[in-house]
């Protein structure tokens, strides 16, 4: 019954989950010598708006967060790139791959994610000739926002015989991740905020989860801050990392975190964020969804504050619509919204041969699933057990994040975040929104100094 | 200017939100008598139809029509808040039509439920028409900033919460003035009233239903600014809100606005203090604000809502007595479910043992809401606190796999006590908003207290017995076969035990209750006793199905058990009955991922109006069905059995004939004295100063006009009405005892209004009367022995409710007598009796006044009251007149004087025929 109005929570989650991912895609370290264009602005609408955007200077310090494989990224996303070019015809029967999504609710609607899912699929059968020689097929399921559905998901696609679980973004992520790894199965998704995903040893988190807390943090540091306010959507999945983590990340770039918690539908924020601002806050990070974050918006506005506002792409979904005035506002973002990024023309173009929808929740779909491909490029055609795709995946060589800036890779080695094994993009790119809503001065964070445990 | 006073500042916006819902709440309530869960839905399409008229757009939730139509034209400000209003109103004016109309003689909590399905139902329409980006709406207040006191402002919240205290002013001018709002007052009182003045309550009430609709669509236009305008946006605003309409007591617009600005000044204040001090729970300190204003409003003041008077008022659904422990349903039941367990797999078996999880939390539901009564919306949220027990339980305080949920469900029986509590001084749908409240505060300090529960959630070990694993699995092998056997095993056992509940003792008394505390107090039960039973029961019940749920999941997180899933589990429950374990164990078929969802799901997947198919089916289910679909299916197949097997019930008393043996009553006679007896309500005084004496084996008879105070008195007696003077029985003074309390003395009553509980048998009646002798440790009557003596053996098996008018006043006096009274008072015994049944009826009183009882006799047949009584008291306007022998009575020209009409000609005649 009325199961969707009642998924208010879920959703929250959901949507927690989708920023830090969203927020996480973008690979950090690229050689920049050889990529300066990758850091250009993008405006933070959707794609099919998007105005050339002016060709910023990337500030980047970084960055060798996968200090062994600096040297060799750059071509080796070149070589993947030309790999993807020349279309191959998959052969022999197809191996099952699990794929699931939280669906669409009152809530929330990611119905986009599981058609781009299947459009990114067919692109790897199509193009890169599937995945260990044969193409891939995926098994569908929605969590319906629920842990119990979550639960019922692993288990129908085990059932079936699945060796990998993919999934975009989902608020269920802590519970697919655990039951994923119970059943010895590796689940792979795009981003996430769970201490628990990261140390599992079977998932894959192909983001920067991390990078909504630590790119504030990052800013902070940049600006000489001393302490740094964050207003977070009060509900566990949020809050619990958030209120672990802060302090420590802000800690080692010398800032004091202050971690406001704001319960789901509060109707006027002021109170909550004129206390923080009582407290001394110089910044704020706002780690919640869309609603959520203009609501905190707005509240910042009105109490005039002046510091810096730092959220996650997804917060200020389109922006050039967006009730709070968002001028000034800075975006942590994982894909690129440059048409003229590679990554960005090959997704437009799949998804448009595919017929699929754009939208937030398709962008996570396509890319998981190709990273994921991208990821196994590495395997035989020898037998695919989910042993063979843990050990393919963490032997991997880096690879172009999908729908990243130019340049921008992953690797899955389970080294890319010392803390946070899972995790395998090392960086996050940043810009700042001008009085249309369009991103400008796009640059890369060095979250090296920031991403580890004290002393940084 | 103090920190204190700008948070307070700061709050108002918030506090306007909550007040404008509330004043919806409460306009909707006085007019239809409907706590309208739906009022943020109404809200949310007003502000919608107002964001598209603002864009040039006509908002269209029809489905299969375009979402919108192009106008052409942007209305300006002041025309699209008009036509967002117009909007708002018919669909006011739809959902009473629809649903409202036929639902307005249907128990309030029906009428809730149903408010509930149009929520889901406008809910789901909009998000699938909409979307679930944020609109972009207009100020429609003047914005600017003020800096007060250091802080800066948005004066726009400002005048909101002006706004929203100028309309509560305007609507209550409205009510107070014109010919509509006296009108509307007078049909709140009485339908009937209504109808004889003139008016169409019809139309009356739709037109209210078109105001308070449109009252809802501005709140939503006011809050649309402040709040992104999303599907769910206002969803989660029904709490503070319900708290200020109770503050305003659901009949007061003023109060409940100034409730809500409070509510939400003070949640900003807390907010300030929670950051000032480390020590604070930094969660659900807020959401404690609104539980707090509700407690002390309502526990302290025990205020019940005014309930509507309409003609004709349905009960809940009855709760039919299992004449076999174990049916042919019942074992098709069982061997379907067992062969499903062998036979299903994969996510079909899945479906299957979540079914047996609901239907244990739906068999909880039963427990304290079908036959207690007490209409609880924490069932879901007990039985998560027994899945968030388990897990310490188990691991740090070391308990065994079978004691280990036994403890963790008595832990939620405890906590479900605790919910209860309010309910001992309330009743009703009050009880409803406070058990919302008090899970809502459970949910945010406890399960969504990262302090207490980390993001993971609480682990649960596998439960294992003797070596077997039981537990859920994982991957392929989930859910495994032995694990649904366990949860299987323990529901079976559930439902014998809520099937035994209700033919045991304790269950007829739960029931007495649920039909009338009053007359259940009067008859020996104690309500307090019972109902924190009935509570701790279908707690202990809710928390055996949250650990059952917990071991599914492996780790319980919040999200499982939400008050928002709450409430749909409460309509779930409520839609396929609440008041049968046949009822309480299919409601599980219409649970969250239960096998109804998974058929759905398999053969009608993937259709977007889905949810508000089933929402739909709700209302329609209840508009229809208010006992819900097993109740009615059978009362169906009762009747027609009861056809077969006997005749037409005769509703004749027994022939008349001498009185058969009346057994002397045992114990020492008693003797009720009355000293000085006042009773105030207010400026009047109802009762004055009355003293007599009623002796063991006399009749004393109490007459008086209409409004002399006579059943006043009685209450008083019984301690049904606060009064001041003594009331001594056997030398003792029983002032300050409560009711039940008197009875066990050994007061025995009958009310006028023949208080029986019509889902009962005559039998399970009488039997809860026994109570009063009981708690005095004396061997109560044989339940068999007293109908026989007042000729109701055969009909001893029939509802309450078949029974004739004459036949429903002996089972009263039955009641009454089973409990073994020394005094015993009966209001009007021969209400609705012809003259033969009346003089029938004196002989039965004669029998009993004999066998060693004081009798005090109120009635106005003054055929029996003369003919019967030893001696007469005559009360008028709450003094006594006249007192004495039915012949001094007769010639008394007081009481002549006090009698007009009627009576006196009685009296008359009375004395010619001597």
């Amino acid at each position: 019954m009325s199961t969707t109005s009642m998924s208010m929570w879920r959703k929250l989650l959901a949507v927690v989950a989708v920023m830090s991912l969203v927020a996480a895609a973008c690979g950090g370290d690229d050689d920049e010598a050889s990529s300066p264009a990758t850091t250009a602005a993008a405006p933070a609408a959707d794609d099919t708006d998007a105005e050339a955007p002016g060709e910023a200077e990337g500030e980047d310090e970084s960055a060798d967060d996968a200090p062994e494989s600096t040297e060799s990224d750059a071509e080796d996303a070149a070589s993947s790139d030309a790999a993807e070019a020349s279309p191959q015809e998959a052969s022999d029967g197809p191996i099952k791959v699990g794929f699931v999504s939280d669906g669409r609710s009152d809530a929330i609607d990611n119905s986009a994610e599981t058609p781009a899912a299947q459009a990114a699929a067919a692109y790897v059968n199509e193009h890169l000739g599937g995945v260990a020689g044969r193409p891939i097929e995926l098994i569908t399921c929605e969590t319906h926002q629920t842990p119990a559905g979550a639960q019922d998901c692993v288990a129908e696609l085990a059932s079936a015989g699945v060796i990998a679980i993919l999934n975009g973004v989902s608020g269920q992520g802590e519970t697919l991740s655990a039951q994923a790894n119970e059943a010895g199965i590796p689940y792979v998704t795009n981003g996430g905020l769970s201490q628990a995903i990261f140390n599992a040893p079977l998932s894959f988190v192909i983001g920067n989860g991390l990078g909504a807390l630590v790119g504030p943090a990052a800013v902070a540091a940049e600006n000489g801050l001393t302490q740094a306010g964050i207003i977070v959507i009060d509900v566990p999945a949020a809050v619990d990392p958030v209120r672990q983590a802060a302090p420590l990340f802000y800690g080692n770039v010398g800032v004091r975190a202050d971690v406001t918690a704001i319960a789901p539908g509060t109707p006027d924020m002021t109170p909550q964020v004129q206390a923080a601002i009582s407290k001394g806050a110089q910044q704020f990070a706002i780690i919640g969804d869309e609603t959520f974050c203009t609501s905190a918006m707005q509240a910042i506005q009105t109490l005039g504050f002046e510091g810096e506002t730092i959220v996650v792409r997804t917060c200020i979904g389109d922006a050039s619509i967006a009730e709070a005035d968002v001028e000034g506002v800075r975006v942590i973002s994982g894909t690129s919204d440059d048409p003229n990024d590679a990554e960005v023309a090959l997704y437009n173009s799949v998804m448009s041969e595919h017929g699929a929808v754009i939208d937030p929740s398709a962008h996570v779909g396509y890319s998981v699933v190709l990273a994921w491909a991208r990821a196994m490029a590495g395997h035989g055609d020898g037998e695919v057990t989910p042993t063979s795709v843990v050990e393919t995946m963490i032997a991997m060589e880096p690879a172009l994040l999908p729908i990243g800036p130019d340049g921008a890779t992953f690797q899955c080695n389970r080294m890319a975040v010392a803390i946070a094994p899972a995790i395998c993009a090392a960086g996050i790119a940043i810009y700042t929104l001008d009085e249309n809503g369009v991103g400008t001065g796009t640059s890369f964070l060095d979250l090296t100094d920031v991403l580890t445990l004290g002393g940084g | 200017m103090s920190d204190h006073l700008v948070f307070l500042l700061l709050g108002l916006a918030n506090g306007a939100v909550f007040a404008s819902l509330a004043l919806a709440l409460v306009v909707t309530y006085r007019s239809s008598g409907v706590v309208n869960f739906a009022t943020s839905a109404i809200a949310l399409f007003g502000s919608y139809a107002f964001a598209y008229f603002r864009q040039g757009e006509l908002l269209v939730l029809v489905p299969g029509l375009p979402a919108k139509i192009d106008l052409g034209w942007e209305f300006p400000l002041l025309l699209a808040i008009v036509a967002a209003l117009a909007m708002a109103a018919a669909l006011g004016l739809l959902l009473y039509g629809l649903i409202f109309r036929p639902l307005r003689e249907a128990p309030a909590v029906a009428k809730a439920v149903a408010s509930v399905g149009v929520l889901v139902v406008m809910t789901g329409i909009m998000a699938v028409r909409l979307g679930t980006r944020p609109v972009p709406v207009d100020d429609v207040l003047p914005s600017g900033i003020w800096v007060v006191g250091g802080v800066r402002v948005a004066s726009d919240r400002i005048w909101f919460a002006l706004t929203v205290v100028l309309v509560a002013v305007l609507l209550w001018a409205l009510y107070r003035f014109t010919p509509f709002g006296l009108a509307t007052r007078a049909a709140a009182e009485t339908e009937r009233g209504a109808y004889l003045s003139g008016l169409s309550p019809d139309r009356l009430a739709a037109l209210n239903w078109m105001l308070s609709a449109a009252v809802a669509g501005a709140a939503g236009i006011l809050i649309a600014p402040i709040v992104p305008l999303v599907p769910l946006a206002y969803s989660l605003f029904i709490v503070p809100a319900l708290a200020a309409a109770i503050l305003g007591r659901f009949q007061y617009m003023i109060p409940a606005v100034i409730g809500g600005l409070a509510i939400g000044m003070l949640q900003s204040d807390m907010q300030f203090l929670v950051a000032s001090y480390d020590w604070l729970p930094s969660s659900g300190m807020p959401e404690l604000i609104p539980l707090a204003l509700i407690l002390v409003v309502l526990v302290v003041r025990a205020t019940p809502l005014p309930s509507r008077g309409a003609v004709v008022q349905r009960t809940l659904g009855s709760a039919p007595r299992p004449d076999r422990r174990v049916n042919g349903l019942g074992v098709a039941g069982v061997v379907g479910a067992a062969a499903g367990l062998v036979l299903l797999d994969g996510s079909w078996r899945t479906a299957l043992i979540m079914t047996f999880i609901f239907s244990m939390l739906s068999l909880s539901y039963v427990v304290v809401t079908g036959y207690a009564g007490q209409v609880s919306l924490a069932q879901l949220t007990l039985a998560g606190s027994a899945g968030f027990l388990l897990g310490p339980i188990a691991e740090h305080l070391g308990f065994p796999f079978p004691l280990a949920p036994l403890v963790a469900a008595l832990g939620a029986a405890v906590i479900g006590v605790v919910v209860g509590l309010p309910a001992l001084r309330i009743r009703g749908l009050p009880v409803a908003v406070v058990t919302l409240g008090l899970a809502l505060v459970l949910e945010t300090m406890w399960f969504r207290n990262t302090d207490l529960v980390g993001a993971a959630g609480v682990e649960i070990a596998a439960p294992s017995l003797f070596g077997l694993d039981l537990s859920s699995g994982t991957g392929a092998e989930f859910p495994r076969r032995e694990f649904g056997v366990m949860v299987f095993v323990v529901l079976i056992v559930v439902a014998f035990a809520v099937s035994f509940l209700r033919t045991s003792r304790l269950g007829s008394e739960m029931l007495a209750v649920r039909a009338n505390e009053r007359s259940a107090a009067a008859a020996g039960v104690s309500v307090v006793r019972t109902k924190v039973l009935a509570f701790a029961i279908g707690s202990f019940i809710a928390g055996l199905g949250g650990t059952m749920f917990g071991y599914r999941l492996g780790s319980v997180t919040f999200d499982s058990f939400t008050v928002l899933l709450g409430l749909s589990l409460l309509a779930t429950s409520y839609i396929v009955g609440i008041t049968s374990v046949t009822g309480g164990l299919l409601a599980g078929l219409g649970a969250i991922g239960g096998l109804g969802a998974e058929v759905l799901e398999t053969w009608f997947g993937g259709a977007d109006y889905f949810e508000t198919i089933i929402g739909v089916a709700l209302i329609v289910a209840i508009v229809r069905r208010p006992e819900g679909v097993v109740g009615f299916m059978m009362a169906r197949f009762g009747q027609s059995r009861r056809r077969a097997e006997r005749e037409a019930p005769d509703g004749r008393l027994a022939g008349a004939g001498a009185v058969t043996g009346i057994e002397p009553r045992a114990g020492s006679p008693l003797r009720l004295e009355l000293h000085e007896v006042t009773v105030r309500y207010g400026g009047v005084t109802a009762v004055d100063g009355v003293s007599f004496s009623v002796e063991a084996g006399t009749v004393v008879g109490l007459i008086g006009p209409n409004g002399a105070g006579k059943t006043t008195l009685v209450d008083a007696v019984t301690g049904f009405a606060p009064s001041s003077g003594s009331v001594v029985l056997a030398g003792e003074a029983l002032d300050g005892l409560r009711p039940h309390e008197r009875a066990h003395r050994g007061l025995g009553r009958t009310f006028q209004a023949i208080e029986l509980y019509d889902d009962l048998s005559v039998r399970e009646n009488v039997v809860v009367g026994q109570a009063a002798a009981r708690a005095r440790g004396d061997e109560p009557p044989e339940v068999g022995d007293v109908l026989s003596n007042l000729g109701l053996t055969p009909v001893a098996d029939r509802h309450a409710a078949e029974l004739s008018q004459g036949q429903r006043q002996l089972v009263a006096m039955a009641r009454a007598m089973v409990g073994s009274p020394g005094v015993l008072l009966l209001d009007e015994p021969a209400g609705g009796l012809d003259s033969t049944e009346s003089i029938w009826l004196g002989e039965r009183i004669r029998a009993v006044a004999d066998s060693g009882v004081a009798v005090l006799l109120i009635d106005h047949d003054m055929h029996l009251v003369l003919g019967l009584c030893d001696q007469i008291q005559v009360l008028d306007f709450g003094r006594l007149i006249a007192s004495g022998t039915p012949e001094e009575i007769r010639g008394d020209p007081a009481v002549a004087a006090a009698y007009l009409g009627d009576t006196q000609a009685v009296l008359a005649e009375e004395g010619s025929e001597q």
